[in-house]
């Protein structure tokens, strides 16, 4: 009988060297998901301290934050971290090479909109307009040193922030010497390496006329990142009419080109989020034309369920709905 | 052999009963985690000790054993999971095979208690994991157990012929 | 108290043990038989296009050089429509069983049932 016990414990003892951390926590206003293979359980708890740590830095609620100085800071050069300079100036050349499609600078409108607050509202033309002449990104300088100056414009980073979180949950992953993981940022997605039985991570794209688990097609992702813009995310109804969040920045009104949700992948987080946000502005034909001049692997849904898709999401996305189709 | 009639007697023959239960459950458990996928999962091996319990102790020892055998896996072997399924399953199996003993052979008593075991596994998987799919682990197990369960009937009721211990009174025994 | 002159292992035991096991091959065959979560695996020049389930009713359209419209219906697979050659695809009528296949060999299209389903680890949107 000891024998029996003796043997027992000894099969428990052994394992993998990795184990699988999982975690599930709220940040960002959202829920962040990560399974990490690692040999400690802390890495899933730094994974959120980082995170936890760019949201204090980039948010534009926070008082302490890089991003509220900056937007009150009445014209004055603003002394930041340099990874909010980074975000910054990656956001400036994406709105410039996108033509403003991307705007890092549309604080002010979407405060007036007040999407997720309970102040959340239709305002008026003659408001938005005048709000318009207030989101030039071009006024936005970053200066050596990690100088920031708004002049006057305010910032809203909320279109790149968990983008840029997945980049740096990847440098922290590759630091802590992490197997393969797969860390959900509110549909911001890395997955790294492959899981432990060889399969690849397969990632659903959310089908837009379903739930928020219904999905209408699969990728097989590795060393990957992926974002998607939608717009039944955060939106709200009034007077019968439902009302995105993802404004055009060049009508202040929320972007109607027919465009329901536009996926990105690249091995970038950050690109993915800004592109992805950028694409569903232009609408499928300008968006197309840019993804494929660009080489942005990007999947495209209408509204009447049409399918566009440029680069690697060609060959390796596959349907599995009916009810949509394709055109190249 | 003369089985102790008075309770501290009987008290440390269920000790040992107790201690063979363990043993037999922490093999089941090696040998289960290779064979099924869900950890937890087990072949039910020990159940002949509670088999045999109820022939000679009565039910509360019976269920006692099971419970200390349940919790002492599941601590050793740091799975939590596997104490749903062993209480659930070894009360189910127990409960069945006392209503039926004296009414049907100890053989017979022991299938049904090694198919209720597995059964109520099964159906404790679906809902932990919700996945209905579970449910074809079903017929196979069934199988495995009515066989195991068969031959620890044998070995039961060889056991208690040969050494002759005196099984106790069940209130509807008819025999 | 049981008699020592009777036999550990009655015939009875044996009956009784062999009717459970024989229920529960019985229910094996039955359930295995009708095999759920299949899959329609749609394929052109031997790469996939789609999967969709076999239990919900569907039409898929596949261009290739000529066209092919498959129908999902009852859980059963066929081709409604057609332009190749010969049309064998759509002589083939419907399949339904595991590993079936219909193939347009001219459109190099194939579409097989298969039994697995897809699995996802997360949701982008």
């Amino acid at each position: 009988m000891c024998a029996a016990i003796v043997l027992a414990l000894g099969m428990a003892g052994c394992g993998n060297a990795q184990e699988q951390h999982t975690s599930q926590s709220f940040v960002m206003d959202t829920v962040f998901d990560q399974t990490v293979y690692a040999d400690t359980v802390l890495v899933v708890a730094s994974n959120t301290q980082l995170v936890n740590n760019i949201e204090a830095l980039m948010s534009k609620t926070i008082p302490t934050s890089d991003i509220y100085k900056i937007n009150h800071s009445l014209g004055h050069d603003v002394s930041v971290n340099g990874e909010t300079a980074r975000v910054i100036r990656a956001s400036l050349q994406v709105a410039e090479q996108t033509e403003g499609a991307f705007n890092p600078a549309m604080g002010d409108i979407m405060q007036l909109w007040g999407f997720g607050t309970e102040s959340e509202n239709v305002p008026s033309p003659e408001r938005i307009a005048k709000v318009l002449e207030l989101s030039d990104y071009t006024k936005v300088e970053v200066k050596d040193g990690n100088l920031v100056n708004s002049n006057g414009v305010m910032l809203d980073l909320g279109g790149v922030v968990k983008g840029y979180a997945l980049d740096s949950l990847k440098d922290n992953l590759d630091l802590m010497g992490a197997g393969p993981a797969l860390v959900s940022l509110g549909g911001s997605i890395y997955a790294r390496g492959t899981k432990p039985d060889g399969a690849p991570w397969t990632i659903g794209v959310r089908d837009p006329f379903g739930s928020s688990t219904d999905y209408m097609g699969t990728l097989e992702l590795t060393d990957m990142c992926i974002s998607t813009s939608g717009s039944y995310e955060r939106g709200f109804t009034e007077g019968g009419v439902y009302y995105h969040h993802i404004i055009d920045p060049a009508t202040g009104y929320p972007a109607k080109n027919g465009l329901v949700s536009v996926s990105v992948m690249d091995e970038g987080g950050l690109e993915t989020d800004l592109y992805s946000t950028a694409l569903f502005v232009m609408g499928a034909e300008k968006g197309v034309e840019f993804a494929q001049e660009h080489e942005i692997s990007a999947l495209f849904i209408t509204e009447d369920k049409k399918l566009y898709k440029t680069g690697s999401f060609v060959d390796d996305f596959q349907l599995t709905d009916e009810g949509y189709y394709t055109n190249h | 052999m003369q089985l102790p009639a008075d309770g501290t007697r009987k008290f440390v023959f269920a000790s040992v009963l107790c201690g063979i239960a363990l043993a037999l459950s922490l093999i089941d458990s090696a040998i289960s985690s290779a064979i099924f996928p869900l950890p937890g999962f087990k072949l039910g091996l020990a159940n002949i000790v509670s088999l045999f319990a109820i022939y000679t102790l009565g039910f509360s020892y019976a269920f006692l054993i099971l419970v200390v055998r349940s919790l002492v896996t599941a601590l050793l072997s740091g799975n939590v999971t596997m104490l749903f399924f062993s209480l659930a399953a070894g009360a189910a199996s127990i409960v069945v095979m006392w209503l039926l003993v004296g009414r049907l052979s100890i053989i017979k008593t022991s299938v049904t208690g090694s198919v209720c075991h597995n059964a109520v596994q099964v159906a404790v998987a679906m809902v932990i994991t919700s996945t209905p799919q579970v449910a074809y682990y079903m017929p196979i197990l069934i199988a495995a157990g009515t066989l195991s369960g068969f031959a620890m009937g044998a070995l039961c009721t060889l056991i208690i012929r040969r050494l002759k211990i005196p099984t106790i009174q069940h209130p509807w025994r008819i025999t | 108290m049981k008699n020592s002159d009777e036999h550990i292992i009655k015939i009875s035991d044996i009956v009784y043990t062999a009717a459970i096991l024989i229920a529960a091959l019985v229910i094996f065959a039955l359930v295995a038989g009708g095999g759920k979560g299949q899959t329609v695996v749609f394929k052109l020049d031997g790469e996939v296009l789609a999967e969709l389930p076999l239990d919900k009713d569907a039409t898929y359209e596949v261009q290739g050089a000529y066209t092919n419209v498959f129908a999902i219906e009852g859980s059963t697979l066929r081709v409604t429509e057609t332009n190749c050659p010969h049309q064998e695809c759509q002589k083939t009528g419907a399949v339904s069983a595991m590993g079936a296949s219909i193939v347009c060999a001219p459109n190099h299209v194939s579409a097989t049932i298969t039994g697995e389903g897809v699995e996802i680890d997360a949701i982008t949107g």
